[in-house]
């Protein structure tokens, strides 16, 4: 057990057992006994030998709240509880089905067996695949010992899923503001903790953001990777113009990048719905920003990602797009040249529009999303009957899958008509195909 | 047996104990802030303390807010994604939905602020919030409070007060704010510090505590104030009001207006009023906006 760790144990210990008969004996044998070593290395005995320490010394992080591969096969973890990304290099393993569609029905059976818990004990964070293998890593915060631990699962589309060892060879930024004097307030420990809501990857640099729980405000962080050094990242400061009249703070809860007018942008999803552009460029400046307010994506509307991928329409004409998902409503699927010719939301009554919005997509109730490969997006949910949780795929253009809506192609006695079998029938054998089903 | 034996055999025993007893412990809620009574329209942000690390998922299934007749209401608060606990999961921040606080946004114009100044409210949390170790809350908590017109102006910090300080004495140093402060982040952001003759600003150690629900701070500290010392008030500019308008800039400002005076300011620095050894005389006050010390 390293110190640091034992010191979080202690912390949770007390947490745990705040005004408790263990809490006022630890501390007043510690005080008898006159040295804070004794009362540490007390708490590490009794934490040692009441099997409080089931957690590997070697875990390098101690949270996993969002998943981001670069274009090869390091996996960023953002850390929020250690203020950390942690960058692992990982293996690209033999993947039989890459390629093919998710189709896991009951991966929570799969996770709770492996990880010995029951269905209640774990959370699901994030959801990234690793963009050789086409594996899916699912990020999880699982109950033990009365606190969370961090844990990945792997998942490949034959059902097989196995724990990645999170100790594995890593870089670490520490991303966190450096942390207040050591000083007690009223005998408190400070509650500030920043929570990573997104990672991006673009170019060499890592585009991260995050909320925090005690400031309303919207810092961009930007890290070189490979990281060069623990504080290597600048922190911007970026407002967006409701209007011509006002700018306004806020949290950026989503983002992605995307190139339109010669040069690569920051698409990025407030907490407040608006959807803002920003040129990288103009983060070189590192201080107050205003970023282009483009539209808005609707009240009760929380943005679950965003994927930059290339969009397709019936024509077969090919066009780069972001797909931005959101936690209860179907999700939205925005031509970035709509979103290069969009001008700014510039008074009260543009809001009456909302800017420009693209098109919806019948893509709803995915609690994460990920991009797959060229054809697929994958994404978690959970059954709304059985609430099992299910890894599957979607054909990116299309954004459904055909096994799960009953039509009348599927009757017995239905023939396709001539119209339908040169337009209709082709989409639907392939959706079958990839969805593992005969095709007629 | 030998001694030491018998030792360990104790250790494990009582840890054995104390185990059993933490993992029994029954969450409570031990606060709900803004304390204050009285809140802004525009309040941004509720924070949740309990007393034990609670399960993260859902919060909006745990809590209610109604109006004081009992009315339900909805889509007020964030259905954040990603929930906003403490380290120690101790502590929850809940934000009202920011796109109904702002003003200007689509939202804010159509279906205006979720509360209404003068009307009264009540935010309770709910039995069904389960702690890490699967103990259930035993009884509902419900913070009440009224509604005041909104707050869009920073926080004046040519209306902070402090009291006197007197050399030589631990004496309590009193700093009442203007109106009431997040006090989350007054923990954090407010600190006594020492100026000395070539060396970097000392942080003073002592004992705060927060009364007046955040616009009181008082200051105790550890060893006596010091004659012909200076000492400051520190405040980071990012400290915040009831409605997040912090000491850099307002929540929300008008690109027409001019920025605050401590925009782009990391500090605020106000040299405290200090009596002379001998009890004499009395130090001028002076106010030291973003001096760098």
């Amino acid at each position: 057990m390293t110190k640091s760790r034992t010191i979080a144990h202690i912390r949770t210990l007390r947490a745990n057992s705040q005004r408790t008969i263990f809490d006022v004996c630890l501390m007043m044998i510690g005080k008898m006994m006159k040295t804070k070593i004794t009362q540490l290395s007390l708490a590490m005995l009794i934490a040692g030998i009441s099997g409080m320490s089931a957690h590997a010394a070697d875990n390098a992080i101690e949270s996993a709240n969002v998943l981001e591969f670069n274009d090869k096969s390091v996996l960023f973890v953002g850390d929020s509880q250690g203020g950390n990304i942690v960058a692992y290099e990982t293996m690209a393993a033999n993947n039989p089905k890459k390629g093919m569609s998710y189709g896991l029905f009951d991966l929570s059976s799969d996770i709770e067996k492996l990880l010995g818990v029951k269905n209640g004990d774990y959370l699901i964070k994030d959801l990234a695949l690793h963009p050789e293998s086409n594996e899916a890593y699912i990020a999880l915060s699982v109950i033990e010992d009365g606190q969370y631990q961090p844990k990945i699962v792997i998942a490949n589309q034959a059902g097989d899923v196995r724990l990645m060892d999170l100790g594995r060879k890593h870089t670490t930024l520490n991303v966190k503001h450096a942390p207040a004097e050591s000083f007690m307030f009223y005998d408190k420990v400070n509650g500030r903790s920043l929570t990573f809501t997104d990672i991006e990857y673009h170019k060499g640099k890592l585009y991260i953001s995050g909320l925090s729980n005690q400031d309303f405000k919207s810092s961009l962080r930007v890290a070189d990777y490979p990281f060069t050094g623990k504080a290597s990242f600048t922190s911007v400061e970026i407002y967006h113009a409701v209007h011509n009249q006002n700018e306004t703070r806020a949290p950026i809860r989503t983002l992605t990048i995307a190139n339109f007018n010669g040069e690569d942008h920051i698409v990025a999803a407030y907490t407040c719905t608006p959807l803002v552009t920003i040129p990288l460029s103009a983060l070189k400046d590192g201080k107050h920003i205003v970023g282009k307010t483009v539209s808005e994506l609707g009240y009760g509307n929380t943005p679950l990602d965003m994927i930059s991928f290339t969009g397709q329409d019936m024509k077969q004409n090919k066009f780069p797009a972001i797909l931005v998902t959101n936690k209860e409503r179907q999700a939205n699927v925005l031509p970035v040249e709509g979103i290069a010719a969009a001008s700014a939301i510039s008074t009260p009554s543009g809001f009456a529009s909302a800017g420009f919005t693209g098109y919806a997509v019948p893509l709803s109730g995915l609690s994460q999303v990920a991009d797959q490969d060229g054809y697929h997006i994958a994404a978690l949910r959970r059954n709304a009957e059985s609430g099992k949780l299910e890894l599957v795929s979607y054909l990116k253009n299309l954004f459904f899958r055909l096994s799960e809506f009953q039509g009348e192609y599927e009757m017995p006695n239905f023939s396709y008509t001539e119209a339908q079998a040169k337009s209709t029938k082709p989409f639907q054998d392939m959706m079958k195909k990839d969805e593992g089903y005969p095709t007629k | 047996m030998k001694a030491t034996q018998l030792s360990k055999w104790g250790f494990i025993l009582l840890a054995m104990v104390f185990n059993t007893v933490a993992a029994s412990v029954t969450p409570e809620v031990v606060a709900i802030y803004p304390r204050a009574n009285e809140l802004p329209e525009n309040t941004l942000k509720f924070q949740i303390e309990f007393n034990v690390p609670m399960r993260e998922g859902n919060f909006l299934q745990h809590i209610q807010l109604q109006s004081i007749d009992g009315e339900s209401l909805s889509g007020v608060f964030f259905d954040n994604v990603y929930e906003l606990w403490s380290d120690d999961h101790r502590q929850i921040t809940i934000l009202v939905d920011p796109g109904r606080v702002k003003t200007g946004l689509k939202e804010n114009l159509k279906r205006g602020r979720a509360f209404t100044a003068g009307r009264e409210y009540k935010l309770s949390v709910l039995t069904n919030w389960r702690s890490l170790q699967g103990e259930t809350l035993q009884k509902v908590y419900t913070k009440t409070f009224t509604v005041i017109p909104e707050d869009l102006e920073s926080p004046n910090v040519s209306l902070i007060k402090t009291s006197l300080i007197k050399a030589g004495s631990t004496d309590l140093l009193s700093i009442t704010f203007p109106e009431p402060l997040d006090e989350q982040q007054i923990q954090e952001y407010v600190r006594i510090v020492s100026v000395r003759e070539h060396q970097p600003t000392q942080v003073v150690q002592g004992k705060f505590t927060i009364e007046s629900f955040g616009k009181v701070l008082n200051f105790v500290p550890r060893i006596p104030w010091e004659a012909n010392q200076i000492y400051s008030l520190r405040i980071d500019t990012r400290l915040e009001d009831l409605a997040s308008n912090n000491l850099q800039a307002k929540f929300d400002r008008p690109t027409t207006e001019k920025k605050g005076e401590l925009h782009d300011q990391p500090f605020y620095y106000r040299t405290l009023n200090q009596e002379t050894a001998l009890g004499k005389g009395i130090k001028l006050n002076t106010v030291n906006i973003g001096e760098k010390i």
